[in-house]
């Protein structure tokens, strides 16, 4: 179960095959830009750009058998707090675990990344 | 045992329990330390990258969760209203009209910009203010000494919650040539982001290596550490490990890397571009208010503001060349113009030198209002005011951390009156410096020079007839 608050990489393990994961980023007009990397295990990464995930949500199915890492990069242009929140939802419409929110804050010329490990039951 | 060593053995005992948590091994994952927490550890930021602090994060949430609460609080329950301002306010709030707010016995109505749209690129903002109104002075001035106060409070009595309020009407302009919204150069800044990430990230492989791992040994989870595996008799296939922190590692090293080149190539300051765009506002509102409160008034105001280094300049020089917007084009562009050297912005660009200009029109109605009661009569002809101003200022200086230490600002404002035997055209001209001091207070020094001596206003010293100096310190509250 993710800590609160979180760190900058966590976890969720045990995730009910067909579960949906959905990553959304805010605020809308804050100055900052995000990019996403969405990688399954035997397939090609993918790049969600900011304009996707930001507001999102941006949405993936995942399923057993696989192992999942999402990665969410920042980049400041002035001084804000970037909100990150990555939730699962399981097949039976439930929510899996606890939703991570991650409040990144940051001045101009700062740079994060936040992770996010998925390991499926 | 003698309380004295005792007393010892603790302070030992003390001392030894973080020395221990720092012992951990500089190459791998601790044996009771879980691999998630070891992936963190690995992938903390190098010493010369700015990290943020758990702290500052823990500072964030709370503030955010005050806001929260504070938000989930209702504003003023139908149950708790005891006026029509107060009923208003939770009305207000329960369709979700806007934002209430109630200071100094002013409430304060912002209409939801989603019911004033009229299209993207024109954002039109509405605004009700009610004051607690109050009879005019003017007025009660003309009232008999002897039952002015009586009067006051019976008048007073006959005054409603509207009777005193002004409704505004402002437009601002939000495109890709004006205004500083940041969406509207998303694609562009996004595009460049993302090549720049695209050139620095190196974790790609190994994280593709990394998540094959784990799906190789699902029955190793990352919350586990070496000992719980052992005691579990699940054996640690060999670099499990290794793998892991080879991902953290270069997760690392390519946040580094991206920050470097972004900041290498100005990329950071597109906030500065975009924050410089110009701004055209206009606003419209009409003060309405009882005979026995004042005159009604309509006043309208267009302003103007730029600043030099923008958006707009960038994608004209890119115009002339016929190039795309790249990260070396962008500093290419940065440096032609003096605002980067060396990968570090320059004082020129850092100075934010801005022009603004704004030009009004105020009309105030005819008024009249009779008290037979009282043998009193108050009346006055419409006047119309039209006034423009100019000004420039500048950051003298920026600190290392590019916060403004010291700034200068000129600016002249001339106003033109019709109808208003009280007042006069007047033109004045303000040169304003201000300077922060060392203990966060900030001093300031005005020369204002005055077309009549009537019109310098309140000075500290005069200098002559028509030019005077005005000089303060701001200082900061105490923290409590």
């Amino acid at each position: 179960m993710p800590n609160n608050p979180p760190r900058p990489t966590e976890l969720y393990t045990r995730v009910p095959d067909g579960s949906t994961l959905s990553l959304r980023v805010g605020p809308s007009e804050a100055p900052f830009t995000s990019q996403a990397k969405f990688f399954a295990s035997g397939q090609p990464s993918k790049k969600w750009l900011d304009a996707a995930i930001r507001p999102g949500p941006k949405t993936a199915v995942l399923h057993a058998g696989s192992a999942y890492y999402l990665s969410v990069w920042l980049a400041f242009l002035g001084k804000t707090t970037a909100e990150i929140e990555v939730t699962i939802q399981q097949p039976d419409g439930g929510t899996h675990s606890t939703p991570i929110r991650w409040s990144v804050p940051g001045e101009q010329g700062d740079v994060a990344v936040r992770g996010l490990f998925i390991q499926m039951a | 045992m003698k309380p004295r060593i005792l007393l010892a053995l603790l302070l030992v005992a003390l001392c030894a329990g973080p020395l221990a948590a720092e012992q951990l091994p500089k190459d791998r994952c601790g044996d009771d330390e879980t691999f998630i927490k070891c992936f963190n550890r690995f992938q903390q930021a190098s010493p010369d990258q700015r990290v943020v602090t758990d702290n500052e994060v823990r500072e964030k949430t709370a503030n955010l969760n005050t806001k929260v609460a504070a938000k989930a609080t209702s504003e003023g329950t139908p149950a708790a209203a005891s006026s029509l301002r107060d009923t208003l306010s939770a009305f207000f709030s329960a369709l979700d009209l806007g934002t209430v707010s109630n200071e100094n016995e002013t409430l304060t109505l912002k209409l939801n910009p989603e019911w004033l749209s009229i299209g993207p690129g024109n954002k039109l903002a509405g605004e009700v203010v009610l004051r607690d109104p109050q009879v005019s002075e003017p007025l009660l001035g003309m009232i008999p000494e002897e039952k002015r106060s009586t009067r006051k409070e019976s008048l007073q009595g006959e005054l409603g919650d509207f009777d005193d309020a002004t409704y505004t009407l402002s437009y601002s302009r939000e495109s890709g040539r004006f205004g500083r919204v940041f969406s509207m150069h998303r694609t562009l800044i996004d595009s460049l982001f993302s090549r720049a990430l695209g050139a620095t990230d190196t974790s790609e492989r190994r994280t593709r290596t990394a998540v094959e791992l784990l799906k190789a040994f699902p029955n190793i989870l990352l919350d586990e550490s070496k000992a719980s595996l052992q005691k579990k008799n699940v054996e640690l296939p060999p670099g499990y490990e290794d793998v892991l922190i080879a991902m953290a590692q270069s997760t690392r090293a390519s946040l580094v890397a991206f920050q470097r080149f972004s900041a290498k190539n100005g990329l950071f300051l597109l906030g500065d571009l975009v924050n410089n765009q110009p701004q055209l506002m206009a606003s419209v509102s009409f003060r309405k208010r009882d005979d026995l409160v004042g005159p009604d008034e309509l006043k309208a105001e267009v302003s103007y503001e730029m600043g030099w280094a923008n958006m707009n300049g960038l994608r004209r020089w890119l115009d002339d060349r016929k190039e795309v917007l790249s990260p070396p084009m962008l500093k290419n562009y940065l440096e032609a113009r003096g605002w980067l050297a060396d990968g570090n912005p320059t004082a020129a660009l850092k100075n934010a030198p801005r022009l603004s200009f704004s030009l009004s029109y105020a009309r105030r109605e005819d008024y009249s209002v009779t008290l037979p009661d009282d043998n009193v009569s108050l009346a006055m002809d419409h006047s119309e005011t039209i006034s423009g101003s100019l000004g420039t200022g500048l950051y003298l200086k920026v600190d290392d951390m590019g916060k403004p230490v010291s700034r200068i600002d000129f600016k002249v404002m001339g106003e033109k009156v019709h109808g208003d035997p009280m007042r006069q055209d007047r033109l004045v001209a303000t040169t304003s410096l201000s300077q922060t001091l060392t203990n966060g207070t900030t001093a300031s020094l005005s020369l204002v020079w005055a077309n009549k001596p009537e019109f310098l206003g309140e000075v500290d010293k005069e200098l002559s007839a028509r030019v005077g100096l005005k000089y303060s310190v701001d200082r900061k509250p105490a923290k409590p």
